[in-house]
């Protein structure tokens, strides 16, 4: 065993758990959108015909980006709660507007208790 | 932990001392069609197409909403009683007057702007010990929907919108109590943002304006 050897374990060692840690977090970023989360306070997306929620996606661009999103063209004003007669009433007993938001305002928290997971050390609760 | 009944209110209380567009005191008439000014410019004062305006020192000073402007006239939505010019009159473009504030009824109506809110709370967590008596960290997003005129161009709806977001720029702090509530920001944290404009039925497009904040006070355990 060599000092070398030992740096080229520990830099597979940080590719892996960096690519784990991408994936975790990624999915973790969709669960909240999608099915609302207790760490970034997200409710999730309201169910009708569960259209809407069926319609987030995940795609890994590269090892180091991923992206979530839907192609339903009512997505915005779901997440906006816009209605077009006034308020909107959630008729969903599951769910809720402004997904997206919590889950983008809460990102850290997210990836402090999903990191935390995948080191092994204890994420934020 | 901060009142959170007395939070929404103070994030009201802002908005509604929003001013996008004034004429201040000065010499205005009104005509069958809306209003007119011999010295000043409503454009360069920020009247545009779709803005709410509230009239004030006229003798009728019904709440209109602008479909054509000029430097020297005003031309809104329904007819306005005609008064000749008179002096320590204004006109004022803020806040619409018609709001659907959070759980009580409302139902819009056709050709008047009107505003909704949404405040939610984000889960809280202790930044220092001890518990009792610890810095308590908690967050939120005050939400305020706007709902402008569909079909009059977007200048109006923008320059209101932009006009509510200066209110609320990163690092605003709002007193809320004895505890100080501050509107989020940086470079590694998302600050207020308007959304998309999305045009709905009924006549009206909206805009979403969300504005995070962060309030820190003391926690206390409650045995």
């Amino acid at each position: 065993m060599s000092f070398t050897d030992d740096i080229n374990r520990f830099t597979a060692k940080v590719r892996v758990t960096s690519l784990e840690s991408l994936v975790n977090v990624a999915s973790a970023v969709k669960s909240s959108i999608t099915d609302g989360s207790p760490v970034t306070g997200s409710p999730g997306q309201p169910v009708d015909t569960g259209t809407l929620k069926a319609s987030w996606i995940l795609e890994f661009d590269s090892p180091t980006s991923a992206r979530i999103s839907t192609n339903v063209a009512y997505a915005s004003a779901i997440e906006d709660g816009i209605g077009s007669h006034g308020p909107m009433t959630l008729r969903s007993p599951t769910g809720g507007f402004h997904s997206v938001k919590n889950t983008v305002l809460g990102f850290s928290r997210l990836v402090a208790s999903v990191v935390g997971g995948t080191t092994g050390r204890g994420g934020a609760p | 932990m901060i009142d959170t009944l007395d939070a929404q209110l103070a994030f009201r209380a802002r908005c509604e001392a929003l001013v996008i567009a004034t004429t201040g005191a000065t010499y205005l008439a009104a005509t069958a069609t809306g209003y007119t000014r011999a010295d000043g410019s409503f454009l360069d004062d920020g009247f545009e197409s779709g803005m709410e305006i509230v009239p004030a020192t006229f003798v009728t000073n019904t709440v209109g909403v602008i479909a054509t402007v000029t430097d020297t006239e005003i031309v809104t939505f329904g007819a306005r009683t005609s008064e000749a010019e008179g002096a320590e009159r204004s006109i004022v473009a803020g806040l619409p007057t018609s709001r659907a504030w959070e759980n009580e009824n409302f139902t819009g109506t056709t050709n008047t702007p009107y505003v909704e809110e949404d405040f939610l709370m984000q889960p809280s967590g202790l930044q220092s010990f001890p518990a009792h008596g610890g810095s308590l960290l908690e967050t939120g997003l005050y939400v305020l929907k706007w709902y402008g005129l569909s079909g009059v161009g977007v200048r109006g709806l923008r320059r209101s919108v932009a006009g509510l977001l200066a209110r609320f720029t990163p690092g605003t702090v709002i007193t809320v109590g004895d505890a100080s509530l501050r509107v989020r920001g940086s470079l590694t944290e998302s600050g207020p943002y308007a959304g998309q404009m999305i045009r709905v039925d009924g006549g009206w497009t909206a805009i979403a304006v969300t504005i995070p904040w962060r309030a820190e006070s003391i926690n206390a355990v409650v045995s």
